[in-house]
């Protein structure tokens, strides 16, 4: 593309190739909240390919007709449609009836898939996307396989939604079998984490500013908090919330992109292999937990009744579809060290809990005092050290908070706040991240995709915690009021380590 | 937050009255007492705005709330008013706010207002620049007579980045385009220009250029032969309408290294002659229909004719009759008919200023050298 003349001054959105987007779980719920309205507004803003197709494959027999129909009510709940773009994209929508284990289902789609290239002209090109429960990724990869579907002449591409496994084994096991059917470069692990703007703009952030680089390091930074917290309690999730817990839900997967970005060495180039290796090095980098560490610097809990935004709400284990036994944790707080020239001595704490009074997601910069010997010569003068923080939502922006002179006669200084908000100066509410995604699997670009070693990486260090917590198992786990901060413990991890969690 | 100062009358000498300008500014953010609410102050640029027109208050006010919302600027309003007799100069500050999505906080942008009758507006200069906030870009938004009044232009060359005019409703066109020529080879380097012509044809550009992104068309650049482009026209605007369309084709002949070899008039149409640099000829043929005014206005077909080796096809782009909608079709044997339809709503005035303030650092050289090949053309056919 950058080889087109006339692409010099304009905007380099990258429009991708025509392609066949074959959406498996199309009647769930990712499919008509994020999927379909996300590729209705790429292609009323002309960013779809000028031949796509979209095949709708999932158990529930219906017609492409009423696919469609559902498809616009679905765009409809969520924005207003207009009707002459909807009536050109809902020719490109079509709906196919198979069971995921059914070979001769995968072969009526082939022979679709065949006929949308001749008739729509997509050339061969597929992306395929498991929008359905975890334990159906290898068997639809494999059936792709067997109904050879993962090759032909254009290119093949899989788009997999978290979990990548529920432990080390099960990732291994899982990237084994994915790999056996498309390359690791057409694997496309989605993070919607990923695709929100500021979660991008921490690397433009870090690396476009002359000023914060030369101080991202041991020498100047204290320590980093990396917090997200929830008010939602289940909402109906229960049963799959049961299985995965805060770890395995967004600590081992959304929680640790964020340190990797946060803490990754410059890239040698904006592609996406060299900011993922990069990524990789920091997991890699992180200091494996001992059964002492975890003792001391893990602290997992679950909440209890509480009351929140004025109402009464049920504990963990009063949630329906939750076993009253269960041991599973609402909420995790931890402390990792890497062990890198820039970040040695640096803890990285990571907290992360459900039901919790306010909601907000978080980076925060902890940098070191600066030497006090100046304003304490005569009395004492607190001087808070300087703080930097990233939040990713909501109001996404960069807050930094500096020492200033309270004005009058004698010395007094406080902290005042600096803050961007990307929606006080941009104006606008950023894209919907899957419309980013998507568009760059389409395209080809897994920048924002997550590797299959990454994702090794990460269960390497978190399937220990859960080999510990195994041991533990039918012990009760600490409780802390819905509503309220969180456990003790965590507050206990910090104040050990002479230091506090930051108010969200 | 006080939402409107009273008038100030600048008659306390140069230094007096920036500084009572300043202490209106500083009024603006002072709450007004137990209750008034705080607003955060965003600002990422300053937009100047000349204007002659007493009518252009109201459009003005609705226009620039549209463009601080989305791009939140110090905006310095200069109503000048050369034919009426020399009065003192009057200022005003005021601001925009509005609240940020979801029922977060109140933002507000400044607004100075100046006015400033006969030979007074010779003053302007000297009061808008010592206003500008460092640090981030300076816009001047010529919005009546581009270079009616080159002297005042001229003071502000020093202490903006970007000029941006109007080119609708050019009268005398080649005396017009010789001179904005003239002047954009001066400020090359220094100061970006754009104008709104070239603004709208943002929409147009994109689409032409994402055909030849993919894999599919890429190729077809070298093969591409023959360009039309229809416009419709209201009378009073036929010259700039039609500078319009040779932006357009300037634009093409610069980017992909065409030649000019000629051109000739043939009653609603011009033809151009193009030689490409691998020796292949080029035709670009422009045609427009007089339309009355409110009607579809602009360019409303782009056809772009390929041959290679004695096959051809085409591809093309058509607004639809509601005059939202562009509909893309490439007309090929044994190809499957492209046929997308994207959203094409027309562009207002704050979209136009959006767009300049926008990418001006991007698309000011890009524009020039389209300028100077549209200016050629006129010269061709005139």
């Amino acid at each position: 593309m950058s080889d087109n003349p006339l692409r010099e001054g304009l905007s380099h959105v990258r429009v991708p190739e025509p392609c066949v987007l074959v959406i498996f779980g199309a009647t769930g719920d990712l499919t008509h909240r994020k999927l379909i309205p996300a590729l209705y507004h790429l292609a009323a803003r002309g960013l779809m390919p000028p031949y796509f197709a979209v095949v709708g494959v999932a158990r529930r027999p219906k017609t492409t007709e009423e696919f469609r129909a559902e498809m616009r009510k679905a765009v409809e709940s969520e924005d207003e449609v207009e009707r002459a773009l909807w009536d050109r994209f809902e020719q490109s929508l079509f709906y196919h009836v198979s069971e995921f284990t059914d070979t001769s289902g995968y072969q009526k789609l082939k022979q679709l898939l065949e006929k949308l290239d001749r008739e729509q002209g997509t050339a061969g090109n597929r992306l395929y996307y498991l929008a359905t429960a975890p334990d159906q990724f290898e068997v639809v990869a494999a059936q792709l396989q067997q109904a050879g579907l993962n090759k032909g002449g254009g290119w093949q591409r899989l788009v997999v939604e978290k979990p990548f496994g529920v432990d080390l084994a099960s990732a291994r096991e899982l990237n084994k079998k994915l790999r056996r059917v498309f390359a690791e470069k057409d694997l496309y692990r989605i993070d919607h984490y990923l695709g929100k703007e500021t979660v991008q703009n921490i690397m433009v952030f870090r690396f476009a500013n002359a000023i914060f680089e030369p101080l991202w390091n041991e020498q100047h930074i204290d320590h980093v908090q990396i917090t997200v917290n929830e008010i939602l309690g289940m909402e109906g999730r229960g049963k799959f919330y049961e299985q995965v817990g805060a770890m395995r839900d967004m600590v081992q997967n959304h929680m640790m992109q964020l340190l990797s970005l946060t803490a990754m060495e410059p890239p040698v180039a904006l592609d996406p292999e060299a900011i993922r290796d990069e990524k990789v090095k920091v997991l890699r980098n992180i200091r494996p937990l001992s059964d002492d560490d975890i003792k001391t610097s893990v602290v997992r809990a679950q909440y209890s009744a509480g009351s929140l935004g004025g109402e009464e709400v049920p504990g963990f284990l009063e949630e329906p579809n939750v076993s009253p036994e269960s041991g599973t944790e609402t909420f995790l707080a931890m402390r990792l060290r890497i062990d890198n020239i820039r970040w040695a001595g640096v803890p990285f704490y990571l907290r992360h809990g459900k039901r919790l009074p306010r909601y907000g997601t978080e980076i925060a910069i902890q940098f070191k005092s600066g030497p006090q010997v100046l304003f304490n010569r005569n009395q004492p003068v607190e001087v808070p050290p300087n703080a930097l923080v990233i939040r990713i939502q909501p109001d996404e922006g960069i807050a930094f908070r500096i020492d200033t002179k309270v004005p009058g006669p004698e010395m007094r200084i406080n902290a005042v706040k600096m803050d961007f908000r990307y929606g006080q100066v941009y104006g606008h509410e950023s894209p919907e991240a899957y419309e980013r995604l998507l568009l760059d699997a389409m395209a080809g670009d897994p920048t924002l995709f997550i590797r299959g070693d990454e994702t090794e990486e990460s269960w390497l260090l978190f399937d220990r915690i859960l080999k510990a917590w195994e041991q533990q198992k039918g012990a009760p786990l600490p409780q802390y009021a819905a509503g309220e901060r969180g456990p003790e413990a965590a507050d206990a991890l910090m104040e050990r380590d002479g230091r506090a969690w930051r108010r969200i | 937050m006080a939402a409107l100062t009273d008038t100030l009358v600048l008659d306390h000498g140069a230094a007096g009255n920036l500084r009572r300008i300043e202490e209106l500014l500083m009024l603006l953010w002072t709450p007004a007492g137990e209750g008034d609410s705080t607003s955060v102050r965003a600002c990422m640029g300053n937009l100047i705005v000349y204007l002659e027109r007493e009518d252009d208050r109201n459009d003005i006010e609705y226009i620039i709330h549209e463009v601080v919302r989305a791009r939140p600027s110090r905006v310095i309003l200069m109503f000048a008013y050369p034919d009426l007799p020399d009065e003192p100069v009057q200022v005003s500050v005021s601001a925009h706010c509005w609240l940020e999505e979801h029922g977060g906080e109140r933002v507000c942008s400044e607004q100075i207002r100046i006015r400033a009758t006969g030979r007074r507006i010779q003053d302007l200069p000297g009061i808008v620049v010592p206003l500008l906030v460092s640090d981030v870009p300076v816009h001047l938004w010529w919005r009546d007579r581009f270079l009616e009044h080159q002297d005042i232009f001229e003071k502000f060359i020093d202490s903006i980045d970007h000029v941006i005019y109007e080119g609708l409703h050019w009268k005398k066109l080649p005396e017009k385009v010789a001179r904005i020529e003239e002047l954009m080879k001066r400020l090359q380097g220094r100061v970006a220009v754009t104008n709104f012509n070239w603004s709208r044809l943002l929409p147009w550009q994109q689409r032409i250029a994402q055909f030849f992104d993919h894999g599919l068309y890429d190729r077809e650049l070298d093969n591409l032969c023959r360009v039309s482009i229809e416009y419709h026209t209201p009378p009073q605007q036929t010259e700039g309408r039609f500078f319009q369309a040779l932006l357009l084709s300037g634009w093409l002949a610069s980017q992909l290294g065409w030649k000019l070899r000629g051109g000739s008039r043939e009653g609603n149409r011009v033809h151009y002659q193009l030689h490409a640099k691998d020796g292949r000829d080029i035709r670009i043929s422009i045609g427009h229909k007089e339309m009355p005014s409110p009607g579809t206005k602009g360019i409303q077909k782009l056809r772009f004719e390929f041959e290679h080796r004695g096959a051809s096809f085409a591809f093309g782009i058509d607004r639809d009759q509601e005059n939202q909608m562009l509909f893309l079709q490439v007309n090929k044997e044994g190809a499957c008919g492209l046929a997308q339809k994207v959203r094409h709503v027309s562009a207002s005035f704050a979209t136009l200023v959006l767009r300049g303030m926008e990418n001006y650092q991007s698309s000011s050289m890009v524009f020039e050298r389209a300028f100077a090949n549209a200016a050629a053309m006129l010269t061709a056919v005139s």
